[in-house]
């Protein structure tokens, strides 16, 4: 397989023509960047990629429940197994999405997982995204490449063709459709997903379209073609965030949203993939009591963990946590991407105390967490194979049942002294092969 | 028991043509604990597109859109309306945490803080509670309404939609909704659920703003008048209801077209007859 990395170059040269690349905001200012690919490929053995799958669709399935629960009969708040307080001070609470069941009752049908592998070889969530997570198209077309580049090694192993993640897609699109077409929503083409959106609406047979291709009359959402004709919309991938979904009932001055979606929504009449108000499930406050969640609705023990985490609002890890600062890491619950992520042995002694302050004053704003000593996979950096940290997120899409995709994102980072991997803090990428025997 | 005729007309017109305009109007009583509907008609024009919806809080919507160009806009909303001042009970999953938190347009300032100090002390509410009040959210927030409607002033003018409670707070004046948001940081500051009422009132020509407070002895949403110093009562219709303003915002447009507006909203509130 290092035979790949001969063709480093000319696959990140195709990968730039495609367009593969992200944005990211550093000091305030929009930067697109190239996602840097690499072509040694991460690979999980069969049986380590079972426990995986196992573990990832039992958290989906809470996670799931989990959210038609709090929109609905919030059975878990009135057992106590969560404090109210933090669903409705969650940013990602949207009062808005009260009471709505969305077609089929799921909520999260793409759900982006993030895991981690430490030294002893336990893997770890680290994080479950499940409002518009965004990656599969990269290692998918990253495999085609690679096939392309050097057909005769895809024939000495036997990896799990990763090929059919828009077939899921459009399963899990077609399971939801209320009756329509299935259409992928962008904000355009200089949005720095815009070749995600648009690969994955060629290969699921998707329609793309931007917010001035659709229309709400009367109880329903219609795509209007290039005749001028009313299509009905059955179902919706969008991928704007949910305030800019609906200028109506979102942020008033959206221009990338559809005018009373929302409404149209709520009479299930359209399904959105993902729901709105799905943000309250990763919270990263929310996070700390996933495994709860599996024990509540499913009766089971969790398959995967979490990294150790503190929660300052209970006294008891509040306590551990204030003595254990310099070695934790600390997470604003409000942030996402990598921002608001801090090593509590990158602070002085004077930013340890001011921590400290703002954690007794607002315990709900932080997690802490134990910091996980990755396993270091390898990456090609000038010509030298050398050790980096590297995170997977698995794709877990839910329509009839849960299907674990077999693949992933890997994504690294090029410090060597580094361990955020987010592709917003300058990271690379990595095909993600799993063993089919 | 009383019957009120009602009606809500809201006038606008544009000093040059707009086109693709979509509205939402939540100027639309629903049926209640303390109101029924008897009769209700909604015209809009011009208009290519409606339809009914519905929002979190389970108040009605009426959806839709004008895509060709125009120069005014026209919402009248009329209705009759059975109203007596029963008050409506906590609902099998109701969330009252959702009501418990501050919002951007209910925090608490410093000043607030130091205002809240001074006149809402327990001992201070304790002593100060009239004799047939029981102190409990219903007997605080009557108190607090009164303490807030002596040293606060009715004046148009001063605050926008968007001003928020602090910002009125330190202009010790305001507007209905001015007041109402006031109440609720205070309130919310001590834990007790309420919300934001919009609605209409006999007598006044505008459409007015009043808050509920939650009452965990009882179980009950008690309605209060901060503007006016009042309890609500059957001179009242409710519109709709939710944590601040911006979940009760009577008339949402949305247009193409660089266009100055002019905007007259006429509300009439009237006791009326009921012939069944």
């Amino acid at each position: 397989m290092y035979e790949l990395m001969d063709h480093t170059e000319v696959i990140n040269r195709l990968l730039a023509r495609y367009g593969v690349k992200f944005g990211i905001y550093k000091n305030q200012v929009f930067k697109e960047q190239l996602f840097p690919f690499d072509a040694i490929p991460r690979i999980i053995p069969k049986v380590e990629f079972d426990y995986l799958e196992k573990g990832l669709k039992q958290r989906v399935d809470a996670l799931n429940q989990f959210i038609l629960d709090i929109y609905g009969k919030k059975k878990i708040l009135k057992d106590k197994v969560i404090p109210e307080d933090f669903i409705y001070s969650s940013p990602g609470y949207l009062p808005e999405c009260e009471g709505i069941v969305p077609p089929r009752g799921i909520y999260s049908h793409i759900s982006g997982i993030d895991l981690v592998q430490g030294k002893d070889q336990t893997w770890y969530i680290l994080e479950d995204n499940l409002r518009v997570p965004s990656g599969a198209s990269y290692p998918m077309i990253a495999r085609n490449l690679c096939r392309r580049a050097d057909p005769e090694i895809f024939r000495r192993f036997h990896i799990e063709d990763n090929r059919n993640y828009a077939t899921i897609l459009k399963a899990t699109m077609d399971h939801v459709n209320t009756g329509g077409i299935n259409v992928i929503l962008t904000p355009g083409r200089y949005n720095a997903a815009y070749f995600e959106h648009s690969y994955l609406a060629e290969k699921a047979g998707a329609v793309l379209a931007m917010n001035s291709d659709l229309v709400v009359k009367g109880d329903y959402l219609y795509f209007k073609d290039y005749t001028g004709r009313d299509q009905k919309v059955g179902a919706l991938y969008r991928r704007i965030s949910d305030d800019y979904l609906d200028p109506m009932t979102f942020k008033e001055e959206s221009l990338i949203g559809v005018p009373h979606l929302m409404d149209v929504y709520r009479k299930n009449n359209v399904a959105i993939l993902n729901a709105p108000g799905n943000g309250v499930a990763d919270d990263k406050g929310i996070y700390y009591f996933v495994p709860k969640m599996i024990q509540y609705y499913l009766g089971e023990e969790p398959i995967l963990n979490n990294a150790p985490t503190y929660l300052p609002f209970y006294e008891e890890d509040r306590k551990y946590v204030l003595e254990n600062l310099h070695k934790l890491v600390i997470k604003d619950v409000a942030e996402a991407g990598g921002y608001g992520v801090v090593f509590g042995s990158d602070l002085s002694q004077e930013e340890l105390e001011k921590y400290k302050e703002i954690m007794k004053k607002e315990s709900r704003r932080f997690i802490a967490q134990e910091v996980i000593d990755f396993l270091d996979i390898e990456i090609e950096d000038g010509g030298e194979i050398v050790p980096r940290k590297a995170d997977l997120r698995a794709f877990v899409l839910s329509g009839e049942n849960t299907v674990v995709w077999k693949s992933g994102l890997t994504r690294f980072s090029r410090n060597p002294d580094s361990f955020v991997v987010n592709s917003s803090q300058g990271g690379g990428f990595k095909d993600t092969w799993v063993l089919s025997r | 028991m009383k019957c009120l005729a009602f009606s809500y007309d809201n006038k606008i017109e544009y000093d040059s043509q707009v086109n693709q305009h979509y509205f939402s109007v939540k100027a639309l009583p629903g049926d209640l604990a303390r109101q029924i509907v008897k009769e209700l008609k909604i015209e809009v024009d011009p208009i290519e597109d409606s339809s009914m919806s519905q929002d979190g809080f389970g108040n009605k919507i009426l959806i839709g859109h004008t895509f060709a160009p125009h120069q005014h806009f026209h919402v009248l909303v009329e209705g009759t309306v059975l109203v007596s001042d029963e008050r409506e009970r906590w609902k099998e999953n109701e969330n009252l945490s959702l009501f418990r938190g501050p919002t951007y347009l209910t925090a608490m300032s410093k000043e607030m803080k130091q205002y809240e100090k001074q006149y809402f002390s327990p001992e201070q509410i304790k002593s100060g509670l009239a004799d047939y009040m029981p102190f409990d959210a219903f007997g605080i927030a009557d108190f607090m309404m009164k303490q807030l409607y002596q040293d606060f002033t009715y004046e148009k003018g001063v605050t926008k939609v968007n001003t928020s409670a602090s910002q009125a707070f330190s202009f010790q004046k305001g507007v209905c909704q001015d007041y109402a948001h006031i109440l609720l940081a205070f309130l919310r500051d001590r834990g007790y659920p309420c919300r934001y009422v919009s609605g209409l009132m006999i007598g006044e020509g505008e459409t007015h703003a009043w808050i509920e407070v939650f009452n965990e002895a009882d179980r009950l949403w008690y309605g209060l008048d901060p503007t006016n110093n009042l309890w609500i009562d059957e001179n009242y219709i409710v519109l709709a209801r939710g944590r601040d303003y911006r979940d009760c915002v009577v008339h949402k447009g949305r247009f193409l077209g660089a266009a100055g507006q002019t905007q007259s909203i006429k509300v009439k509130v009237e006791e009326i007859e009921w012939s069944k």
